[in-house]
């Protein structure tokens, strides 16, 4: 399996990451090399396997539901790059097409 | 040429549960922004979520209401997307492993009884809030954001694509709401969007085996702007099959109250664009069976079984019971009234369905807030069929109960109201009322037998509406054609 560079291209839209054209190029050699590499796994029978998803084989973990404290405003607002009126203040969300 | 409307519904539920769905901050609707927030539904880096077991519950007696298989197993996936409502960058979501399957719900569609499907329901949570400075989202040039919403538990409920007119949808709906009410699941409030729906709706030539492509209508904030909605789209969809150039491509629209019409949003993205994966920070749930038997057990009689028992051991009509059974609260009222009282259930069903649901349409009230108890509708009736009051007294005593909680019988007694039946009282009344009114009198005896009407409203007036109309009738006559004979 490989990847194509319009494949990666449309990945990095997804990912909303800006690519360069030559980064594009770039970027799809190296991940073609890693996707190489993780084919070796391919030769391993895992007909009988069932796929690992978690790290532990631990079942329905929860909590009771009950209100906890939340955090402050004050902190919860301390990262926001702009905010007004105690809310998160983002750029346009919608372009008109 | 006839034309199929095609509409299947995506039902979103907020479930009602004091906290969030994988963090303790409340559920509390309308707080200050901002304030019921926390590292886990900010989607802040590290931070670790735990399921709330409320959640999953809640679900499974949703599944469970809705005809469900419950799933042994399931899993939360990621649904990645990026937009400013959805902090984490992901939507957890059960894609692969929804908690309940292959449901239905039995709707009386233009009198017939007719099981929806309802292939899937899965657990998932809900996104921040957004408000767009100016008029809209298009014109803002910026969006203010409140994640006190962010992650509150949401059951997506999937119907089928059997709902075949806008008003076969907005029933459907009504049906299903008074279900979650009755299992209360969610405080099933449109206006504040605990319960919302999208729908997606084609048009096809009758007869065709392919369904046409689809829209979905969003931002629909009643089973009102459900329907219309529905019907601009339909209509919209028949005109572009009708000029030969069907739709292409699948879309979403908005439906705009302001306009009553639907406009064009976005293109649909393709779901594998999603990218859905297991997410591994929640681990896997096991619904044991005893579980399933446990929440099955304490399920309350459903509206549909309700409705029909009422036909069957009340004797109502199929009206009455689908009414009645359309709210719990109202149900449980008419059940315990009928328990207080030895008369005819119709007569309660009457009472509630008449007087008591006109008052509260008056007063723009809820079934909740009414003051009027059971027992006291019952001793009501009672007063009534004891001929202790008269009909007319009774609405007007029903109405002081209603306002002030008082109970009927405390009300006659202190306004003694007691209906006046002592045959020598109404003689009295009858003789002096004939005495004042010659000409009406002559008129009866010369043939207008309406005169009588006006001579029974004076005998009325005089006892202040408490005598017993039919024997204030009765004496009426027979002093009457006494004197027609002499």
């Amino acid at each position: 399996m490989s990847l194509t560079e319009q494949q990666v291209k449309a990945l990095s839209f997804q990912a909303r990451l800006q690519l360069t054209a030559e980064e594009i190029v770039s970027f799809t050699a190296q991940l073609n090399k890693i996707l190489q590499y993780v084919a070796i796994i391919q030769e391993v029978s895992v007909d009988d396997l069932e796929p690992t998803i978690y790290g532990v084989s631990l079942t329905n973990i929860w909590r009771e539901d009950r209100v906890r404290l939340s955090l402050e405003r004050e902190a919860v607002l301390a990262n926001a790059p702009e905010q007004e009126n105690f809310c998160f203040k983002v750029p346009k969300i919608l372009e008109e097409d | 040429m006839a034309y199929e409307i095609v509409i299947g519904l995506e039902v979103h539920v907020e479930l009602k549960t004091e906290s969030k769905l994988c963090c303790g901050c409340s559920t509390k609707f309308n707080a200050e922004v901002n304030t019921l927030v926390c590292p886990v539904c900010l989607g802040l880096p590290g931070a670790l979520p735990v399921l709330n077991k409320k959640a999953v519950e809640l679900s499974i007696i949703t599944g469970l209401a809705l005809n469900c298989e419950i799933a042994e197993h399931c899993q939360f996936d990621r649904k990645q997307y990026f937009y400013p409502d959805l902090p984490k960058g992901y939507q957890l979501t059960q894609f692969y492993h929804p908690i309940g399957r292959e449901g239905w719900l039995e709707v009386n569609l233009a009198g017939k009884n007719r099981k929806i499907g309802i292939p899937r329901i899965h657990l998932e949570e809900e996104a921040g809030r957004s408000y767009h400075a100016g008029k809209g989202i298009i014109d803002a040039e910026y969006s203010l954001l409140d994640y006190n919403r962010s992650s509150i538990p949401l059951l997506e409920i999937v119907t089928a694509p059997e709902l075949h007119s806008p008003q076969e949808a907005k029933k459907f709906m009504e049906c299903l709401k008074t279900t979650l009410e009755y299992i209360d699941v969610s405080d099933c409030k449109m206006a504040e969007g605990s319960l919302r729906c999208d729908a997606n709706i084609s048009v096809r030539h009758r007869g065709d085996l392919q369904l046409g492509k689809r829209v979905e209508i969003k931002n629909m904030n009643s089973f009102r702007a459900l329907e219309a909605a529905l019907e601009d789209e339909a209509k919209r969809q028949v005109s572009l099959l009708q000029q030969g150039t069907p739709l292409q491509r699948e879309e979403s629209r908005a439906w705009v109250e302001e306009k009553g019409r639907t406009l064009f949003m976005r293109f649909k993205e393709e779901p594998h664009e999603y990218r859905y994966f297991p997410d591994p920070d929640l681990l896997p749930i096991e619904i044991a069976d005893h579980w399933i038997q446990d929440l099955r057990s304490q399920l309350p009689e459903l509206p549909q079984i309700k409705r029909q028992r009422y036909l069957r051991e009340y004797e109502l009509p199929a009206y009455d019971g689908e009414l009645l059974s359309s709210s719990k609260q109202m149900a449980d009222f008419f059940e315990l009234a009928v328990q207080a009282y030895d008369g005819e259930p119709k007569k309660v069903s009457n009472w509630i369905l008449g007087e008591l649901a006109r008052l509260i349409n008056l007063e723009k009230i809820e079934f909740g807030q009414v003051k009027v108890t059971p027992g006291a509708l019952a001793q009501l009736l009672t007063l009534l069929d004891q001929k202790v009051i008269n009909g007319k007294i009774a609405k007007m005593v029903f109405e002081e109960t209603f306002y002030t909680g008082k109970k009927p019988e405390a009300i006659v007694a202190e306004k003694d109201l007691e209906q006046v039946s002592d045959p020598k009282v109404i003689k009295e009344i009858v003789a002096r009322t004939i005495a004042a009114h010659p000409l009406p009198v002559r008129d009866y005896l010369r043939g207008k037998k309406k005169a009588l009407g006006f001579l029974v409203g004076q005998v009325m007036a005089e006892t202040k509406g408490k005598a017993n109309p039919e024997m204030v009738r009765d004496l009426l006559d027979e002093e009457l054609s006494f004197l027609s004979r002499s």
